[in-house]
């Protein structure tokens, strides 16, 4: 579960994230949408503890899987040998490690040093290692960026798996189409502040939905 | 304890670590320009020196050290923070303890496989000498202990920038501030808090083959207070209550570390490995500091900066042994006022030692020196020595080349006090006369001799010196010493034991006594002496002949005849220089009456106090014949010089294996792994 109650945090006296309250199920999958500096990337730091919030609180129910929105991995090691790192910073066994590589259908790079990796097949190393083991909270910042339209496809596949398996996803994504197909529900910040939280529809009313509320919040 | 909760995870984080760095060109390149520069320094070094010893190599490494560990280290945790690869593991979040330590781990690990290939040294050493195998072990444990603090130091500075470059920079200025830190203009402060804080002398003590659990506490301090201070700089920026509560916690141990180190330091036991003691401070001088009672403040004036911390280091022997003295070193030109409040030379420099508003000065930074002023400021009063004339003696006042002038300032610059006593006029020695020194009379004693015989018996002391030049026979005022001057001049026959080509100045270069007069004394001569014969020493005495001719050698009756004739010449091996003592008969406070005896007196004169041994013999002699012979017989372990036979082909391999080699095997590892990983 992903609970976000009052979240408020400043930078040089200008609100990057203002009051934000959320919550996102077990079991759901929740896209976070707004604008550029909308504060995305501010609250998915905050809800890690990567960043203490000026006011209001975040709970997150571990183990987390986290996928940052410029990733990087040690280029020296290899797509088993880093996934290993991070099973046992998990407290994960060894075999967690091949079912990630199955799962995100990199078994065939496993031997691959991840700096000789092309941009797309490191962001499938970030999304395998962020769903490693059983995460019961998943936090991705763009995941499909880099990535070509199968294995897109085969990255929401993923997704929803993960999220099936019990875990809560919050995904931030400039894909209006992406959340449409993916998510249960949607949340859109704008100027820090939440301007919606509600069921997906069909891609053409979440579009008309976020340009109106994303506008709105721009002219007030 | 969180460290020790999760060894698996650092033990993964560790191999992850290794792996990453291993895979840069880093620890090549760094280890081949190491060892390059290393084996190309100290081999010249060796060249020069032509002594098998790995001392000189352990600052050249450590220096290299100073810069190398840092760059090996400033990636650590900036260039995670760069790459954002810390944003995954904080968000878990892997525990900050073993966050640090492995990264500090595969760092040290990193250095002392760079420092590996020096134990090469060692073995050539071993393969072309016979080196003193101590120092040898000790030097490299200084030198792994400071890449392990080195790498502490430089995984704080990592964690604190946000730059590689930057954090490089600030961990090598640390490095030097550390390493420089016992030095300011003209002195060493060694003492102070920052001197305790270099690394330059805490590695100086392991090179010359000292294992002080002071400075092992201290490097392994460095390493956790370096840690401890890292684990809040790794709590993400933005998380300010964990940093804060990181702070407190780093706060409270580095503060326990300090307090634990420094009161380990203070009073650490150390360990000499050297085989022959060299760092030990003779059971003599421990007696003398056993004696010492209250704080002893001790200033030594050096002229040159490793003779400063030649000086820091002895001392801070004599500092382990009593607590309550205390030192400072600095150079003629830093405290001019004080240097002449203490009385030393502001040219030859000196050492002053203050006790109770006394102060006791010794000429040179020695142990020998050290420990008799020592000995002369816990007897609380200076030595009164009376010098005998009136008889054609030498006179203390004369700087011509037979006075005694330069002989008598050498005595004053011991802490004794000089009086010229004409037994001419009065012939009476006052008791308070400590030693009587007969310095070859050449007139008939008289009313003298008894005078000189009555202060003797009265347990007074006495060196006497004759010379064949002279009639005046001595041997009267000897006699309850069993001790006997035999007329005649020494003629040496044997051409090493003589000086020059001139048979009749013997040398004596080895004694054979146990009297402390003559320990660790370096070889005297004597131009033109009589024969000193030592009987049978009557109950309660006991005399013995210190030095000798050698076999060679006799006594001329004639030395119109040169030659040796069996029917009047005696032959060698004749007895020079011989020392005896008797129970006194007073009740004075001294137990025994002394003497020390020279067939010769010129060697004391202003001619030629100053070469060979001479100002030794005579400062060891008035020691033992005005002190307790349990505070002077000090006979400091030095160190056997090693030779080392380093031919021209010999360096051309010590080059070529470690300043081509071994540089050349760390770069054919990383082109290795670089065409290994191309294919994987």
């Amino acid at each position: 579960m992903i609970s976000a109650r009052g979240l408020s945090r400043a930078f040089g006296g200008r609100a990057a994230v203002d009051n934000l309250t959320f919550t996102v199920g077990a079991g759901e999958v929740v896209a976070f949408l707004g604008p550029n500096g909308a504060g995305k990337t501010t609250a998915l730091r905050m809800l890690l503890g990567l960043l203490a919030p000026d006011a209001g609180t975040a709970e997150i129910t571990r183990p987390v899987g986290y996928l940052p929105e410029r990733y990087a991995a040690y280029d020296a090691l290899t797509v088993r040998g880093y996934l290993r790192v991070l099973a046992r910073v998990n407290g994960l066994e060894d075999s967690a490690v091949s079912d990630a590589l199955g799962r995100s259908g990199l078994h065939d790079l496993a031997r691959r040093p991840v700096g000789r990796l092309s941009r797309g097949q490191r962001q499938k190393v970030g999304l395998a290692q962020a769903t490693l083991g059983t995460p019961q909270t998943l936090l991705l910042d763009e995941p499909t960026q880099g990535l070509d339209p199968s294995e897109v496809l085969a990255a929401r596949r993923l997704i929803r798996d993960t999220a099936e398996r019990g875990a809560a996803v919050l995904f931030s994504t400039h894909l209006l189409a992406e959340a449409a197909s993916t998510c249960d529900r949607v949340i859109v910040i704008a100027g820090g502040r939440l301007v919606a939280d509600e069921p997906v529809t069909d891609v053409t009313t979440l579009e008309e939905r976020f340009l109106r509320v994303v506008g709105a919040a721009a002219l007030s | 304890m969180t460290v020790l909760r999760n060894r698996g995870l650092a033990r993964r984080l560790l191999v992850k670590e290794l792996v990453v760095l291993w895979c840069t060109p880093l620890p090549y390149a760094a280890g081949a320009v190491m060892h390059a520069t290393l084996g190309l320094l100290y081999l010249s070094e060796l060249q020069a020196r032509q002594q098998a010893a790995l001392a000189p190599l352990v600052p050249l490494a450590g220096f290299l050290l100073l810069v190398v560990v840092p760059v090996l280290a400033a990636r650590t945790v900036a260039e995670e923070r760069r790459l954002g690869t810390l944003d995954v593991l904080d968000a878990v979040p892997v525990p900050r303890g073993a966050l640090v330590v492995s990264k500090w781990a595969a760092t040290a690990l990193t250095a002392l496989v760079l420092l590996l290939p020096a134990v090469g040294f060692a073995a050539l050493l071993s393969a072309w000498a016979e080196p003193d195998k101590g120092p040898m072990v000790t030097g490299l444990v200084g030198l792994a202990l400071l890449a392990l603090a080195l790498s502490a130091v430089g995984v704080a500075a990592s964690a604190a920038c946000t730059q590689q470059a930057v954090a490089a920079l600030v961990a090598v200025a640390l490095g030097l501030a550390l390493w420089f830190a016992h030095v300011e203009p003209g002195a060493v402060r060694t003492q102070s808090v920052l001197g305790r804080l270099s690394i330059s002398e805490r590695l100086r003590s392991f090179a010359g083959g000292a294992l002080d659990a002071g400075d092992v506490v201290f490097f392994l301090g460095v390493v956790v207070l370096a840690l401890v201070v890292a684990v809040p700089l790794v709590v993400p920026r933005g998380n300010r209550r964990g940093r804060r509560r990181a702070w407190a916690r780093a706060a409270v141990a580095a503060v326990a570390v300090a307090v634990a180190s420094g009161t380990v330091d203070a009073g650490a036991a150390a360990v000499d490995l050297t085989e022959d003691e060299a760092l030990t401070l003779s059971a003599q001088t421990r007696s003398v500091l056993r004696a010492v009672e209250g704080p002893v403040r001790v200033t030594a004036v050096v002229g040159d900066d490793r003779g400063r911390s030649e000086a820091a280091a002895l001392l801070g022997r004599y500092r382990k042994r009593h607590r309550g003295l205390t030192f400072r070193v600095f150079g003629p030109g830093e405290s001019p006022g004080e240097v002449r409040r203490l009385g030393i030379d502001p040219v030859l420099g000196g050492v002053a030692f203050e006790r109770r508003g006394a102060i006791e000065r010794a000429p040179d930074v020695s142990e020998q020196d050290l420990t008799a002023a020592l000995a002369r400021l816990v007897r609380g009063r200076s030595a009164s020595l009376c010098v005998a004339s009136g008889h054609g003696e030498a006179d203390i006042a004369s700087s011509t080349g037979e006075g005694w002038q330069s002989a008598a300032e050498a005595l004053r610059a011991n802490g004794y006090r000089i009086e010229a006593v004409d037994l001419l006029r009065a012939p009476t020695i006052a008791a308070a006369c400590d030693a009587l020194v007969v310095s070859g009379p050449t007139s008939a004693l008289g009313p003298a001799e008894a005078a000189i015989t009555t202060y003797l018996a009265a347990g007074g002391s006495a060196l006497v010196m004759a010379d064949p030049v002279s009639t005046v026979d001595l041997s009267p005022i000897l006699s309850p010493y069993a001790i006997s001057l035999r007329r005649g001049i020494v003629f040496e026959g044997d051409d090493g034991r003589r000086l020059g080509a001139d048979p009749i100045t013997p040398v004596v270069s080895s004694f054979r006594s146990g009297f402390p007069v003559v320990r660790r004394l370096p070889p005297v001569f004597f131009a033109g002496a009589q024969q000193v014969v030592v009987g049978k020493p009557g109950p309660g005495a006991s005399a013995a002949v210190m030095g000798e001719t050698s076999a060679l050698s006799y006594l001329e009756q004639d030395p119109a005849d040169e030659g040796f004739d069996e029917a009047v010449d005696t032959p060698g091996p004749l007895g020079l220089l011989a020392a005896g003592d008797v129970a006194a008969a007073s009740k004075r406070d001294r137990a025994r009456s002394r003497v020390v005896v020279t067939g010769d007196a010129d060697w004391a004169t202003n001619g030629l106090i100053g070469q060979a041994g001479h100002a030794r013999l005579l400062v060891q002699a008035l020691d033992w014949l005005t002190l307790d012979e349990s505070l002077v017989s000090v006979s400091p372990n030095i160190a056997r010089l090693r030779s080392l036979d380093l031919s021209a082909a010999r360096l051309r391999y010590a080059r070529v294996l470690m300043a081509g080699l071994v540089p050349l095997l760390f770069i054919s590892g990383g082109l290795a792994v670089w065409g290994l990983r191309r294919r994987l």
